[in-house]
This record gives C-alpha cells, sequence and structure tokens, in this order.
C-alpha cells in the first residue's frame, strides 16, 4: 500500500500526491476512520493527513478566532459544547476523531447538516480551526450522571453558553 | 359580558366552519381561538380521562405542532424526515391507512436553527398540505397517501428552512420561510392549491415593490422597508415567516407575524428595521399590503413576533371592537383593532425588564435604556423576557368566547446579552449574541396563564417549575389542556384555574393538543409528547441516541434531565 502524505498545508498538495497513481494501483485521497470496522480485517487503503500546525498553540488561538468568524459556534455553540450540532470537545466522534477527519468533516461537510467549508476557507484555516479543536481539553470519561435523593445535578464542570 | 353575543359574533365572525367535531387547521378555525364547543369532558368528569391509544411515531425530533383530524381519519406530520401517517380512527387500534415516507435533504437539519422541527399540516379540498424541512411544500391526496404536488418554495443555500404549518385562506395556501438566525430576506409565498405553482411573493421588508405595498391600499408610508434600515442591511435582515397565519374572512385580510431582525447585533443594522417583529395584514388573493404594526422597533433581543394573531371579537373601553390578540416574545400581550391596526391594550403578561410599558398614542415601547443591546456596549445584564419570549411563539394560546379569556403557557426566563460583529457566511448561522439564560423571579420558570385582553390582565395562573413550551386548547366543557416539560399533560377549570387531571405522557410536551369527536360519538383529546424545538438545544442532555453527542445540564434548568428524554408519541386520551 502506498501512502499519501501531505506534509504542508495545501489541499493542492494533497490532490498531487494522491494523484500520482492509477485508479488500480493507487490509495484514494480519502482518510482512515480509526473507529471504522474493516470487513475482512483488511483496512481499505486510504492515505492518511497530516495537520502541519498540530500542537501549535498560536495556530490553536488563531483556530478559535477562526471558529467563530467563520459561524461554527452558531451550531456547536460556544466552547464547542453542543447546539444545535453535536459537542466537539466530549471526545467522541460521529465520522471520526482523527485530524484527517476533522479537515474532511469541515472541507466536505456532513449530511446530517454539517455545511462543506471548503469553498470559503483556505486549507491553512481549516487546519487551524482543527487544531482549535484538538487544543480543548477531553473528558477521559462521560461522568454518569446522577440525581441523589431529590438534589441538583452536579453542574459540570465546563461552562456552557448558548 | 354577554357570553352569548360573544359566541354567536365569534361563531359569524371568526368561526365560519360549524365545529363538527374535526380538527383540519392548526388553530382549529381562520380566527386561531384553538376553541372546540365540544363539551363531554368537562369539569366535573375530566378526573376519569385516561389513555385509550398511543403511538410510536419512530422521530426523535422535538414533535411541536398538532394532529389533523379530518373525517374519520387523523393524520400526524413528524420532525425531520417528515414522515406523514393516516390513521383510521374507525378501527381498533387506530391501524396506518397509509405512511407517506418524503425524500428530504437531511442538509436541512443543519440550516435549521433549532432542531429539525415541523408544526403541522393543513386540510383543504381533500389534500393534505404540509412543508418538508428542505424547503418544499407536498399537497398530499387525504384519502390515498398520494403526492399530488411539490413545489420548492425556499432556499437552503441562504438559510432558509420551512418547519411551519401552512395556512389555507380561499385557494391559496401561504407559506413562509425559517431563517431569522441565517441572515435570510423574509417573505410570504401564496401557492395555488389546486397546483402548487407559486401566485405571488410578498417580502417583509426592502422596496414597496417586493413587499406588495401600493399607494391607496397600505397608507402606512412609502419604502419603509427600506428607509428603516442602513445601507442594504434589508436584504440579509432575517424576518422569518415561521408561526401561524389566521385570516377574517369578512375583512378579507390574512393576519402574519414576522420574526427577529439579523443579525443579533443592533450596531449592524441601524434604524427601526420594518417590518421585522411585526404583524402584516394582507390580502389572500394578491398579496397587498393593508396595515403593518411592529412590536418591538430595532429590536435588541431577538424578540420574533412569530405568534398565532387570535381574532375575537371584546368589549374595550365599553365598545365591541373586531380584536387581534397575541402574547409577544417581548413579554407583552397586544390588543389590536384588526381592520385597522390600531393599539388597544398592550400590558406584560411575563415579568419585563426592557421596557416600561408601550406608549399607545405612538405605539412605541418605552424603553428602559440600559438594557439596550450592542457590540460596543459589552454584556447586558438582567433582560427580561429572555430571547425565549414571555410566551413561545411555537405554542399557540387559546381563546373561550365562554369566558371571553385568553389562555396561554409562558416563560419565566430572564438572561443575559453580549453582542459581536458577524459576518453572513449564506447558509451558516448569522446571530452574533452570546445569551445565557437565567430564572426570572419567584422560583418557577413557567406558568398556564388565564388573560383578559380586553382590560389587560392576569385573571390566574398555574406556576410550573420550568418553562411552558405547549400549547392550548380550551373546550366548551370549560376545561385547558396544556403539556409541560417535564413530560405532564394536565387539564385545567378554566373557571378557577385548578388543575383537575394530570398524566405523565413520556416525553416533555412542546407540541400542541387537540379536541375531536371520534367515528364512535365520543370526545377525544390528543397530544404529541417529544421534547425538542430550542430545548434540545437548551436541556443540554436530553438526547440518548448518539454516542458521539454527549452533552452536560443545562446550567439554569440542571433537574430537566431528570424527567424527560427525547422521544415522540402521538397520545388520545377520552372517558
Amino acid at each position: 500500500m502506498k501512502a499519501c502524505v501531505v506534509r504542508r498545508a495545501s489541499y493542492v498538495a494533497l490532490l498531487t500526491a494522491c494523484s500520482s497513481g492509477t485508479a488500480d494501483s493507487g490509495p484514494p485521497p480519502s482518510i482512515r476512520y480509526p473507529n471504522h470496522v474493516a470487513a475482512g480485517g483488511s483496512q481499505p487503503p486510504a492515505a492518511e493527513m497530516k495537520n502541519p500546525f498540530a500542537d501549535d498553540s498560536g495556530s490553536a488561538a488563531d483556530g478559535l478566532k477562526i471558529f467563530s468568524t467563520m459561524n461554527c459556534d452558531g451550531c456547536h455553540g460556544g466552547g464547542a459544547l453542543g447546539w444545535v450540532g453535536p459537542s466537539l470537545v466530549d471526545g467522541r466522534w460521529r465520522y471520526g476523531g482523527s485530524d484527517g477527519a476533522l479537515y474532511q468533516s469541515i472541507f466536505y461537510g456532513r449530511p446530517r447538516g454539517m455545511p462543506a467549508y471548503g469553498g470559503v476557507m483556505s486549507p491553512g484555516a481549516i487546519w487551524k480551526v482543527v487544531t482549535y479543536i484538538r487544543s480543548q481539553p477531553v473528558p477521559s470519561v462521560v461522568p454518569t450522571q446522577r440525581w441523589p435523593n431529590g438534589e441538583t445535578a452536579p453542574r459540570p464542570a465546563r461552562e456552557r453558553s448558548p | 359580558m354577554n357570553t352569548a353575543l360573544l359566541l354567536a359574533l365569534s361563531l359569524i365572525q371568526g368561526t365560519p366552519q360549524r365545529d363538527d367535531g374535526q380538527w383540519t387547521m392548526p388553530g382549529r378555525d381562520y380566527a386561531a381561538t384553538r376553541f372546540s364547543s365540544l363539551a363531554q369532558i368537562d369539569r366535573t368528569n375530566a378526573a376519569r380521562l385516561k389513555a385509550v391509544w398511543s403511538f410510536s411515531t419512530g422521530v426523535l425530533g422535538g414533535h411541536e405542532g398538532q394532529p389533523l383530524v379530518v373525517g374519520s381519519t387523523m393524520y400526524v406530520v413528524t420532525p425531520f424526515p417528515n414522515v406523514l401517517y393516516a390513521f383510521d380512527l374507525t378501527r381498533e387500534g387506530y391501524p396506518l391507512k397509509w405512511k407517506y415516507r418524503p425524500d428530504v435533504n437531511p442538509t436541512s437539519q443543519g440550516i435549521a436553527c433549532c432542531d429539525a422541527i415541523n408544526r403541522g399540516a393543513v386540510y383543504a379540498d381533500g389534500k393534505i398540505v404540509y412543508n418538508l424541512l428542505d424547503g418544499h411544500t407536498v399537497a398530499i391526496d387525504a384519502a390515498t397517501g398520494k403526492e399530488l404536488w411539490k413545489t420548492q418554495i425556499a432556499d437552503m443555500g441562504q438559510g432558509e428552512t420551512t418547519p411551519m404549518a401552512p395556512f389555507i385562506a380561499r385557494d391559496r395556501v401561504l407559506v413562509g420561510p425559517s431563517g431569522g438566525e441565517f441572515g435570510i430576506y423574509g417573505w410570504v409565498k401564496a401557492l395555488d392549491l389546486a397546483s402548487g405553482k407559486i401566485l405571488w411573493t410578498a417580502h417583509n421588508m426592502g422596496p414597496d415593490s417586493l413587499m406588495i405595498a401600493r399607494r391607496g391600499t397600505f397608507t402606512g408610508g412609502a419604502n419603509l422597508g427600506v428607509s428603516t434600515w442602513s445601507g442594504d442591511s434589508w436584504r440579509r435582515g432575517g424576518a422569518p415567516v415561521w408561526g401561524w397565519i389566521s385570516y377574517d374572512p369578512q375583512l378579507d385580510l390574512i393576519y402574519l407575524g414576522t420574526g427577529n431582525p439579523g443579525p443579533y447585533n443592533t450596531e449592524q443594522r441601524p434604524g427601526e428595521n420594518k417590518w421585522t417583529n411585526s404583524v402584516l395584514a394582507r390580502r389572500p388573493s394578491d398579496g397587498a399590503l393593508v396595515w403593518a404594526y411592529q412590536f418591538t422597533p430595532h429590536d435588541s433581543w431577538d424578540f420574533d413576533a412569530n405568534a398565532e394573531m387570535i381574532l375575537a371579537d371584546l368589549v374595550v373601553g365599553g365598545r365591541m371592537r373586531k380584536v387581534l390578540v397575541t402574547f409577544n416574545k417581548n413579554g407583552f400581550a397586544y390588543t389590536l383593532d384588526r381592520a385597522t391596526g390600531e393599539l388597544l391594550v398592550a400590558e406584560p403578561f411575563a415579568h419585563v425588564t426592557w421596557a416600561k410599558g408601550i406608549d399607545k398614542r405612538t405605539g412605541l415601547p418605552i424603553l428602559d435604556t440600559t438594557k439596550v443591546t450592542g457590540a460596543s456596549r459589552g454584556n447586558v445584564t438582567g433582560i427580561c423576557p429572555s430571547l425565549e419570549g414571555g410566551k413561545s411563539p411555537a405554542s399557540p394560546s387559546a381563546f373561550s368566547p365562554r369566558t371571553g379569556l385568553f389562555y396561554t403557557a409562558t416563560n419565566n426566563l430572564c438572561m443575559n446579552f453580549e453582542a459581536a460583529p458577524v459576518t453572513r457566511i449564506p447558509a451558516t448561522p448569522f446571530i452574533g449574541a452570546t445569551t445565557p439564560y437565567v430564572a426570572g423571579p419567584g422560583g418557577y420558570m413557567g406558568a398556564f396563564i388565564a388573560w383578559d385582553a380586553a382590560r389587560g390582565r392576569k385573571v390566574w395562573e398555574v406556576k410550573e417549575q420550568f418553562p411552558v413550551w405547549s400549547g392550548t386548547v380550551v373546550t366548551a366543557g370549560d376545561l385547558a389542556f396544556y403539556g409541560t416539560l417535564d413530560g405532564w399533560f394536565k387539564a385545567v377549570d378554566i373557571r378557577s384555574g385548578k388543575v383537575v387531571w394530570k398524566f405523565k405522557v413520556g416525553s416533555g410536551v412542546v407540541g400542541a393538543p387537540i379536541t375531536f369527536r371520534g367515528p364512535d360519538g365520543k370526545q377525544y383529546v390528543a397530544v404529541y409528547a417529544g421534547i425538542g424545538g430550542d430545548w434540545f438545544l437548551l436541556s443540554g442532555d436530553v438526547r440518548s441516541d448518539d454516542p458521539a453527542d454527549v452533552r452536560p445540564p443545562a446550567d439554569f434548568a440542571p433537574e430537566l434531565g431528570r424527567h424527560t428524554s427525547q422521544g415522540g408519541i402521538v397520545w388520545i386520551f377520552g372517558l
């Protein structure tokens, strides 16, 4: 299997790197979903996308600003805690939580309501939003909610705003 | 007050249809009274009500709106994916006659601001007509379930979705879009009932030509839909049409409320922003605007005016008047002359801090300027009501001509409001504010109230722990029915305000109950359970179907998730 690695913040680079093989021999320009089950135990051929800004705190700060200016918070809520769209900080993912999966969700959209941002955001801006989301603390376990003896449920550690 | 006279006038002017035990349109009649003259179930026997039937819709989204009963068939529209069920009420267990499964674009779920809800269908001329979330209106043969026509009315690419229940006046199907949080350019359209062809489109702002505001017909002023905005901000100024429409056949006027201006940040749209947050009276034949009244000019708080406009005939100030009564999100209940738009009464029905009152002479609110919001004004605190409204427009109220009173669910919430500049990117939210809620004064978050619209005063109230988001039905048995977010369905004696019966329906109620006479001659009451709508967003933790979406409880209502999760159920109750 031929690896297809994108090291620069350029979607063109992804297309270039992945289109060198033929339809029969090269992996498609897609990404792996680590949480998918592979039929027959064999993973489908796929590229692996690398975030050029991974773990860069300056890029995460930029990403937070972009998250707001692109109106992401209008659906996913302030702090990405979830609103009409799902929470992005609970450590749970519908479409895979790898950097590449997040990139694809933003670039192409997802059919349950996520619009495709690939036409209005540069690849670099998308990667910075990915970096911001990945920089958010994620609970190691989602706590079981309990309401002992009629008392109010424990307040979550995280503040929430609509 | 002469109750018999009121009833007679109501039947002549507001309720042209004989009460045949059916429920064929969202508000039951053109006047949107949600009043039924059925009286088998009354104050003396309501305690014996029991569940006679229930049905899971198979859908989890917020079940707003109401079933229809036409002849011996009950029709139920679900939230996205907008399945239409037809139940045969003549057979034991009410089995399905047919089930219509439209092909709805799932992306609509992300363009809808506040859960993928639907507010119901309307019946006329053998057709069930309703909107799909993705911007289409469909007409279905009521007998066979066959699709007769399907018309695209809205553009999701501009942030428009269509959860509204259509309204039919004469042979016109009237529809409008949601999208006040997406910077749409709001409108109402009339479709031909027979063919689905779009006959006219009237915008809610912009030049008179696009508003169908003609000199001689509309006397309010020229091009107010442009001059009350800065630059071309009206082009993305919101004014969605997502509530209910009523119709006076004698005056030949339809009444529709418009929603909030966009964005929430006021500083991006200086001016009064006409005709957002307004009631517009139009001719159904050609859409011509006849009069308009703006409840909340230059809205600073998301006070949509999409609530039902109930038509009644009341003695106001010693004179019998043809009025329109509406409970606005801004916390005031308004009584207007429905022929002219003249303001007669405007008094608070909920705790209000943003205004000191409404000036009857000018019709303008007397603002508390410390509550005005905007990006340069920072975090403005202590605004009541919250943007959920003193009453949600999604929760239609009811009018009993037997008492002359109105009955409605209310919210007792306040908010802080921190605005920020925002850029419009079509098909993404265009909001620009953070607005956390707190409970209003008194230690309760909602109530069910009786309201005297002639005098502008509350007659009684039933306090509720949580905001009340259900519609209301009122009957000649002198009962009102409503549901609660924590999943109770209740009957109230409208003479005393006493709860005489309640039943836990399995999920919070955001729908609107109806009553009907079954083929067996008995009276029944039906309602949806199924928390959602804004409460899908606000409750935090009522979702259980998606392992990838886990949320903390709402900080202002952490107990709500203890009493309800999502789930759509149709209930029928009887004696």
